[in-house]
């Protein structure tokens, strides 16, 4: 009594998601994602189709800060290259110091051009339609694509100089303070069946909510589908973000600035991390840190 | 009836007690509603304006008096003061295209007797349409190759395609584009009336006098039309000012974007309220669009109220 | 008719016919790719090559639309009648009574007309928590039950009522109220209908408030619902046009009954404002 408790329940992460049917369209071995950011970008390159006056009609990479793309940057790929999206306990922004991280991204729409925010209103609409060959999202996305009937394949998160990251969230399930007695009782049976294997199978299968069960996850540790989502969550990062919303924006803008506007990643990425590191004083200035 | 003069007093008694009745009768049909103004429309306003001065998030049970320094805050919060350029840009380039272009309609549809009800009909639609429907039509049709409409159209034509709604430029205009096409309608309709208000005896005669279509346009209809004008020139400004269902279903995530390129007040206030649950800040937002509001209506009363003299 | 009469008139007719093309073009587009399975929604062309009502049996059957449907409906119906009441009543008074203050309380009803609601929806959203309000029909129907427009424009047609008339009933014994129900209120039966329509419509098509006031998405009225269900679905867009044509019928069957008095309702608003 006077405690609360909280456990995780469903666990997501980031996979890299590819059109089977378009690779072999290319001439690319189907079977074969790319591995590392390098092969990415060359493989994006040959998946990529224009149109006489040079719109992309087909991406190879979606790109959609707005979508995951920014979960990537900032866990992913800032870690890639070098460094860390903020500091341990996740008060102070420095993912500024590594502007390659920023600039890889935004070199896929300026430089290479396989994709733009916004193509195909966004990714999902874009390879749900297959107009687009490859994507990163998450594991809530395996049931509506099975739904959607795309012969995909998912591979983990490509690496870059030896280094593989990725990002995780996850739905936690928490019980008051308030609650107490048979209240409590059934609120801890509740969140026992919550995490029952059978639950844990259904979820998986009717969504792609990965399981927090660790016995369920050892099942499908080597699924073709599931398996790149459980082994990547091995060395996945959870970022704690304070307010989301605000958060995803600032990085949107930051591309945004990039390809819209002409400015250099480096500034691009000191801007972002100076408004959101004013989000984030805010928020801990208000519980009293 | 035999009434002598001292029943007169009973008489005037009576009147007495109908007049008051009569009154007491107006106070209570109008109870209610004083009531409901009271407590819909003055208390709240009342209390947006303590709420500006304050700290509050709602959240937590604190709630500081803080004087002037979320109106301070907001001066110097270079998203606000994006959202008010948008906003006056939105009012700059939506009126006069919604006047100008009803007027035309307008006119054209007057010269018509055949169909006049046809066409009128389907100017309305777009007005009477929920705005958050023609948004996501519109922002479908806005899209880049391969699948919007109007790019389609456009590369059909030869012409490059256009960003639109993803351009830092070309948003705003954009979703004015939309607002206008959905606002034609009411206003068209309104000039329609006005215009049949005008005599045709002044039309007739000026036109034996020898005046050309153009001088009886712009030197007597159009000056006799100058009340609907002002009309409808207060009411789309005041409603361009308070912009907001069309720019959250046409942005990405709704933010007003891109870069904040579309962002108006509202939208600012409501993710300042809602979003951030900054109360205080949001309530100060919401003062400065009232005075926006107040200070843009009058300023226009006082220029565009001319009395035409015949 | 001269010929540059008839020219012009050509003219005009061209433009208009023109004009008209862009107008509906949306909706027709809209329809159109509501009619269209998945796989051809992103496709350029125009015409589904294979048109199915699939996308609308998903939407009635497999989604909340039906339920925001009826939400919509009591909203705008129940804040309709209460205008149609309070709005006359009040009117009536203003223009048939004579009584101390009532310049001044006319002028405090049409001042309200100045604050915007922007304003007030962060006061009536804490309101509304505080009183339990949230998601419920009264929370999303209170700001509306009453308007000062609508006093303002049944004033203007109550004062066109002849005063002998309302006295003739008075003498005849019949109740203050019932001389507003039983005589006034029959005499202006067209700006009665005329306020009644725009009411609804408006009210239908309201947006900004019951998007804060309403959080479950059981109790979201049709235009917060269809932006919900757009954004979440942003990979179908033929259930979102399919949505938005859905959301668009019922005011097309409304203003193509009720058209008279939809036209005369905005002129009435326009030329006595």
């Amino acid at each position: 009594m006077g405690k609360r408790y909280a456990i995780p329940t469903a666990v997501r992460s980031l996979a890299l998601f590819w059109n089977k049917d378009l690779f072999k369209e290319a001439k690319l071995d189907p079977e074969k994602p790319p591995r590392t950011l390098q092969e990415l970008v060359e493989m994006a390159k040959k998946l990529t189709k224009y149109d006489r006056q040079g719109n992309i009609v087909q991406a190879g990479l979606a790109t959609q800060p707005s979508g995951q793309g920014h979960h990537w940057i900032r866990e992913v790929l800032v870690r890639q290259f070098g460094g860390a999206p903020y500091s341990q306990d996740y008060t102070k922004v420095t993912y500024h110091e590594v502007p390659e991280a920023l600039k890889f991204y935004t070199d896929l729409i300026t430089v290479h051009k396989v994709g733009y925010p916004g193509f195909m209103n966004n990714d999902i609409t874009a390879f749900t339609s297959q107009a687009a060959a490859m994507n990163i999202d998450g594991s809530f996305r395996i049931a509506a694509l099975k739904k959607a009937g795309i012969n995909f394949g998912v591979a983990e998160l490509p690496e870059h100089n030896g280094i593989r990251s990725n990002f995780a969230s996850f739905w936690a399930n928490g019980i008051t303070k308030n609650c107490t007695g048979e209240k409590l009782d059934a609120a801890i049976k509740f969140l026992k069946f919550l995490a029952s294997e059978e639950v844990m199978e259904i979820w998986l299968e009717k969504v792609g909510e990965l399981p927090a069960n660790p016995a369920v996850a050892q099942k499908y540790h080597n699924d073709p589908i599931y398996g790149p989502f459980l082994r990547g969550l091995e060395y996945a990062h959870a970022t704690f973000f304070v307010d989301e919303t605000a958060q995803r924006k600032v990085m949107m803008d930051a591309v945004d600035k990039v390809w819209l506007k002409g400015v250099s990643p480096e500034q691009a990425f000191r801007e972002a991390a100076q408004e959101e590191q004013a989000i984030l004083d805010k928020f801990w200035k208000s519980v009293g840190k | 009836m035999k009434r002598g003069r001292d029943s007169v007093a009973p008489l005037w008694g009576e009147i007495v007690k109908l007049r008051h009745k009569k009154v007491l009768t107006a106070y209570l049909f109008l109870s209610i509603p004083l009531l409901f103004f009271a407590f819909i429309r003055f208390y709240p306003m009342i209390s947006a304006f303590y709420m500006s001065f304050t700290n509050w998030n709602i959240i937590s049970p604190v709630r500081k008096f803080v004087g002037l320094s979320n109106y301070v805050g907001i001066f110097n919060d270079p998203v606000f003061m994006i959202s008010l350029f948008n906003t006056l840009k939105y009012v700059l380039y939506g009126v006069p295209s919604v006047i100008v272009l009803s007027l035309a309609l307008a006119l054209l549809l007057n010269n018509v007797t055949k169909f006049q009800s046809f066409y009128r009909l389907i100017y309305v639609m777009p007005y009477i349409t929920p705005i958050v429907a023609t948004s996501w039509v519109w922002r479908w049709m806005y899209q880049k190759p391969p699948i919007g409409v109007i790019n389609n159209f456009l590369s059909f034509l030869g012409l490059p395609a256009r960003n639109f709604l993803m351009s830092t430029t070309e948003a705003l205009p954009s979703i004015v584009a939309t607002t206008v096409w959905g606002q034609i309608g009411y206003c068209v309709i309104i000039f329609l009336a006005g215009l049949q208000n005008i005599p045709k005896e002044y039309l007739e005669a000026a036109r034996v006098d020898g005046a050309n279509r153009r001088q009886l346009l712009f030197k007597i209809t159009i000056p006799l039309l100058n009340p609907v004008i002002v009309f409808l020139s207060v009411t789309q400004t005041i409603m361009f000012l308070r912009i907001f269902t069309q720019v959250y279903n046409m942005t990405d995530q709704g933010l007003g974007g891109p870069l904040n390129s579309t962002l108006p007040l509202v939208l600012y206030i409501y993710q300042k309220a809602f979003k951030s649950f900054d109360m205080g800040t949001a309530a100060a937002a919401t003062v400065v669009l009232f005075l926006m509001i107040l200070a843009i209506t009058v300023l226009q009363l006082k220029v565009l109220n001319r009395r035409v003299q015949y | 008719m001269t010929r540059s009469d008839r020219m012009v008139k050509l003219v005009s007719y061209i433009v208009l016919s023109a004009l008209a093309i862009v107008m509906i073009f949306p909706f027709f587009w809209m329809v159109l790719s509501s009619l269209k399975p998945f796989r051809e929604i992103y496709r350029p062309y125009l015409f589904p090559k294979s048109p199915t009502l699939a996308n609308f049996q998903k939407i009635m059957s497999a989604s909340l639309f039906p339920r925001w449907f009826l939400n919509s409906l009591i909203v705008a119906l129940s804040t309709t009648f209460s205008v149609m009441f309070f709005d006359s009543l009040v009117g009536y008074t203003i223009a048939k009574y004579s009584f101390p203050g009532r310049n001044i309380i006319f002028l405090f009803i049409l001042s309200t007309l100045m604050i915007p609601t922007e304003m007030l929806i962060i006061p009536w959203y804490v309101m509304s928590s505080r009183l339990g309000w949230i998601d419920t029909y009264w929370g999303i129907m209170f700001p509306g039950m009453i308007t000062a427009f609508g006093i303002f424009l049944m004033k203007q047609f109550m004062e066109t009522i002849p005063d002998d008339l309302l006295d003739a009933a008075r003498i005849d014994g019949v109740s203050e109220f019932g001389i507003f129900w039983r005589v006034a209120l029959p005499l202006v039966k067209p700006a009665l209908a005329s306020l009644a329509i725009l009411n609804f419509i408006g009210n239908w098509n309201a947006f900004l408030w019951p998007l804060i006031v309403v959080s479950k998405p059981g109790m979201y009225t049709l235009p917060v619902g269809l932006a919900t269900f757009s954004s979440e679905n942003l990979m179908h867009w033929e259930l979102i046009m399919t949505g938005a044509t859905v959301s668009t019928i019922p005011l097309i069957i409304v203003f193509l009954i009720f058209q008279k008095q939809i036209i005369r309702g905005i002129m009435l608003s326009g030329l006595k404002g």
